[in-house]
């Protein structure tokens, strides 16, 4: 199973569109792309999962990582996940309280 | 009652195959359709921490996964060798402190602590032990349509 990610500038925010399954496979190209758009600036982020079937502790372990990144440059981080199996290891893992979830992309801009 | 066993090499690409053959034969089983994403999540987690560990170790050796149908439950089982105290796959990483925002960890004890609160979360009986040098995570789910 592959990872497709691509980034675009949306308002002020840099959107991560991210398709896949992300998991101990493929979570490090995750890594590498935020690591990559955070260290040329872009410390406002959506992280889009809309398209993501699979998400697990290493793909969130990531977004703390960046989550943590941000935070120490005044930026922001917030996730679309769309469907209820990606939203439910966030709650369970008590990180919607610190990377606030959204339905759309567009909800998160708002 | 039929009994699956799998062994997948330490290679990270080998977890998906290890989630989706448990869930599959968590439905050959007879596990409620609501609980299969749980139980393929949580099996996932297991084996992601399993080669996480075999790998960080230079351990090549294949993780076992042990899969058991009894009247009640079906139960998955995934033995490792590990070495790392803060694996999740050890006893020692199982506290109820999960608060990884608050924690100066390295990512490998943030992971963990995340696959801990998942395991736990997804799983409606957990059990960590050794045996012959293994650390043997044993996760149960019960059976809606008993054989």
């Amino acid at each position: 199973m592959q990872i497709s990610i691509d980034s675009r500038q949306q308002d002020d925010r840099t959107v991560v569109e991210v398709s896949g399954e992300v998991d101990v496979s493929t979570a490090d190209a995750l890594d590498a792309k935020l690591t990559e758009l955070t260290d040329a600036g872009a410390t406002d982020l959506v992280v889009d999962l809309s398209k993501v079937e699979f998400l697990d502790s290493t793909g969130l372990g990531v977004l703390v990582k960046t989550l943590k990144h941000v935070r120490e440059h005044d930026g922001s981080l917030a996730v679309v996940a769309s469907s209820e199996r990606i939203a439910k290891v966030f709650r369970i893992t008590g990180l919607d309280s610190a990377m606030p979830l959204s339905a759309t992309v567009d909800e998160a801009l708002s | 009652m039929s009994d699956v066993t799998l062994s997948i090499p330490p290679n990270a690409a080998q977890v998906r195959t290890a989630r989706l053959v448990a869930g599959t034969a968590a439905r050959v089983a007879g596990v409620g359709s609501d609980s299969i994403d749980e139980l393929r999540q949580a099996v996932g987690e297991a084996c992601a921490q399993a080669v996480l560990a075999h790998r960080g170790s230079g351990n090549d050796d294949p993780i076992d996964v042990h899969m058991t149908t009894t009247d009640a439950n079906f139960t998955v089982r995934v033995a490792a060798k590990v070495d790392d105290s803060a694996s999740a796959l050890n006893s020692d990483s199982h506290s109820e402190d999960n608060d990884v925002l608050a924690a100066d960890g390295d990512s490998e004890s943030v992971d963990a602590a995340l696959a801990v609160a998942l395991i736990k979360a997804l799983t409606d009986e957990v059990t960590v032990s050794e045996e012959d040098g293994l650390t043997v995570l044993t996760m149960s789910w019960p059976r809606s349509v008993v054989s």
